[in-house]
């Protein structure tokens, strides 16, 4: 307000408009902030806060936290079916010559004195084999280099994957591959192989055929908030694994022997030891857990 | 001048911007996502109105017998409706035991005179007294009583009620408050009611043979088609979840559809069948009472789709176990020109524990009578011998003998019912004899 000289008082127009649009402006900048927020987790992932929280309920379920957590994306559900078996080239791949055939649990398997190989229905390949490694062998470097040769007797990661991790385990070595999808791993199958002190090795592989995204893209709950109500069920957690030593954001789905289905966006939690703890990146609630060899 | 017109323009928009914020804020941005986890039982589906209580445990059939004769009544024939008057025989039959009831034990001899000059209502399942009651709408009684499935009003003393079951010697006898209407009717006529003609069973001596019981005498059944039931798998899924944004997809290699949130799954079968199951919460809320459970249910069956036409609940059992554990299990059956329809499969089976329904499984069908007829070719009498070698024991006692249809639920799309004489030996076992061709078939659920 400005003195008119005549005693009565005018409106400044001008400055107010001023005033207005730099609380406007203000104001504005406060909610998109929180838009932007909401649209990346209603705390955003990676806040002090929530990591704190996160932490705090780790430490009451004696666990602790090792590792940066990402953020979360937009995610659609993925449509995928079995990738089969050439069964017949599998044989001439493991066995020099034509093994015995035995009965598996719903499935095929074959052996050849300490060698074994079976297909279960739904399309799991599992092979034990004597890799010929005295002790003293069994380096980080060696059993990776292992791993990949028999990648590559395989037939590789079809449509193209990565080294998930390689750990060392109470019982030898784990290396988990992974197949990529439109640079999303697809957990819950790749190859996972096992080498034991006594220089045996286990193989497992399974192979997602993927045939595209189904639904509309969501975003997914932040690798936090998701932890935290994994966190709910402590018994869904591997017992013995204290540290999370790496958590990323994939899919997951069992093998099934099914026509198709559906992978579930997920957070993988890989704990020290090996462990890996699957969490529901949509829900929150643990989908499946998979025991480092001990 | 132009300073001050585009800072006015410049304020406008901001304001507007602002409120459009608040109000995407207000209403929620990527809420959906961000949920938990659909709740158990969550329902959004148009909820229709289910069977009542006393319609799904309406009488399977009623027997008349005076000393001229005796006639068959079933569902939807007038006579049946006239005796249980939408279920006021049952409330009539509640009052009197919330006065007085008497268990008593009946030998051979009572039990003949009993089923002498009476209005025999058998009932559909076999539950203790106390059961009857609650599903009634009554509040129970102390104990649970003997396990009956038959009503006998006598016509020589129509305020006087039994409850027992075929083959067991306790009963219970209770005192109607008035003469229900139609009985009234019937003692003041000495000509039987109208209805399907019933004879005495009779087999030859060394057969082990209830007293009393009675077949209907009658040449032919009408023919019923049978249909499987067409299911939209989309549609159901949308009934059972509220999020279908967390719902996953499983398309099994015979063509059926698993749909889950991991808190719930639901299986759409290419036959029409349906499973669904959830999972056990942690807390324990109690189990509710055994009426409540049925009416949850049905409740639940009206949400999700329907409950079968015709459907009657034939059988009930508790489930023991942990507090999570514990529930009840139900079988419904369902019927078609009054006569049950048995098979493999039943029309409804479902838990229900202290969070609801916890398994469902239905197995919806199309029933189409037809105005040509069946002929019953083998008598009652044939069928008992057919079945007393099945069940390798000539001495075991026949208890009841009566008609239904049978469905073996072949995978057709389309297939005409049997019709069956059930010869029920005490103990519980039943035998499905081929009226026709006196096949034996295997009864499985209702």
């Amino acid at each position: 307000m400005a003195d008119r000289g005549d005693g009565g008082l005018h409106m400044d127009w001008a400055r107010a408009k001023t005033v207005l649009m730099v609380a406007f402006l203000a104001l504005n900048l406060f909610l998109g902030h929180q838009i932007l927020q909401e649209r990346t987790g209603r705390i955003a992932s990676g806040s002090r806060e929530e990591v704190e929280l996160l932490r705090e309920a780790l430490a009451q379920a004696e666990l602790v936290l090792g590792c940066r957590l990402p953020k979360p994306r937009q995610m659609s559900l993925l449509q995928v079916r079995t990738l089969p078996w050439d069964e017949a080239a599998l044989l001439q791949t493991f066995f020099p010559s034509p093994p015995e055939v035995c009965r598996g649990d719903g499935g095929r398997k074959y052996r050849l004195g300490d060698e074994e190989l079976s297909l279960s229905g739904e399309g799991t390949l599992r092979v034990t084999l004597s890799a010929g490694l005295a002790p003293d062998d069994l380096g980080g470097h060696q059993v990776r280099a292992l791993a990949a040769r028999y990648l590559e007797r395989l037939g590789g990661i079809p449509g193209g994957g990565r080294l998930d991790f390689i750990a060392a385990c109470p019982g030898g070595w784990v290396v988990q591959y992974v197949q990529v999808y439109q640079g999303w791993p697809l957990f819950g199958g790749g190859l996972r192989m096992v080498v034991g002190t006594g220089a045996s090795v286990e193989l497992e592989c399974y192979w997602f055929e993927p045939l595209g995204f189904v639904g509309r893209p969501q975003m997914v709950l932040g690798a936090s908030q998701a932890l935290l109500r994994a966190l709910q069920d402590p018994q869904a957690w591997p017992p013995g694994s204290r540290v999370i030593a790496d958590v990323s954001l994939g899919y997951y789905s069992h093998p099934y022997d099914a026509a198709h289905w559906e992978a579930v966006p997920v957070w993988q939690v890989r704990m020290g030891s090996g462990d890996l703890l699957w969490v529901n990146a949509l829900t929150g609630m643990v989908e499946g857990v998979r025991p480092a060899p001990r | 001048m132009r300073v001050e017109k585009a800072k006015t323009v410049a304020l406008v928009i901001l304001v507007t911007s602002s409120l459009l914020m608040s109000g995407w804020l207000w209403l929620g941005v990527g809420g959906a996502a961000l949920a938990p986890p659909t709740p158990l039982g969550a329902e959004r589906a148009t909820r229709l109105e289910g069977p009542s209580l006393r319609e799904l445990t309406a009488p399977e059939r009623m027997i008349i017998r005076r000393a001229g004769g005796a006639v068959y009544a079933y569902p939807g024939s007038t006579v049946y409706e006239r005796i249980w008057e939408d279920g006021r025989l049952a409330a009539l039959v509640v009052a009197a035991s919330e006065e007085r009831i008497q268990r008593q034990e009946l030998d051979p001899d009572e039990l003949q005179r009993l089923r002498e000059e009476t209005v025999e209502i058998v009932l559909p399942v076999r539950l203790s007294w106390s059961s009857w009651l609650l599903l009634w709408g009554g509040s129970g009684i102390r104990g649970v009583g003997p396990a009956v499935d038959r009503l006998s009003i006598a016509l020589q003393d129509p305020t006087r009620v039994v409850a027992w079951a075929a083959g067991e010697r306790e009963v219970v006898t209770m005192r109607l408050p008035v003469v229900p209407d139609y009985v009234a009717r019937l003692l003041g006529d000495a000509e039987l009611p109208a209805g399907l003609p019933a004879r005495p069973l009779q087999v030859s001596s060394e057969v082990s043979l209830l007293s009393g019981i009675y077949v209907p005498d009658i040449p032919s059944v009408p023919r019923v088609i049978c249909r499987t039931a067409r299911v939209d798998p989309e549609e159901m899924a949308a009934s059972f979840f509220v999020d279908r944004s967390l719902v996953r997809r499983i398309v099994e290699k015979d063509g059926a559809v698993i749909y889950t949130d991991g808190q719930q799954g639901l299986r759409v079968y290419p036959s029409g069948m349906l499973e669904y199951c959830a999972a056990l919460p942690q807390a324990d809320p109690g189990l509710p009472q055994l009426g409540a459970a049925l009416r949850q249910l049905c409740d639940f069956a009206s949400t999700h789709g329907r409950c079968p036409p015709g459907c009657f609940l034939a059988q009930v059992s508790i489930m023991g176990g942990l507090p999570a554990h514990q529930g009840y299990s139900f079988v419904f059956g369902m019927r078609c020109a009054g006569l049950p329809v048995l098979g493999p499969r039943a029309a409804l089976e479902a838990t229900v524990g202290p969070y609801g329904v916890r398994t469902y499984v239905r197995y919806l069908r199309e029933l189409e009578v037809h105005q040509s007829r069946l002929p019953l070719i083998l008598a009652a009498e044939e069928a008992v011998h057919l079945a007393l070698e099945v069940t390798e024991n000539p001495h075991a006692q026949v208890v009841d003998v009566y008609l239904a249809y049978y469905d073996p639920s072949a995978p057709t799309w389309e297939r005409q019912l049997r019709v069956v004489w059930v010869v029920a030996f005490a103990g519980g076992r039943t035998v499905l004899v081929d009226a026709r061709d006196g096949t034996i078939w295997d009864g499985g659920p209702r």
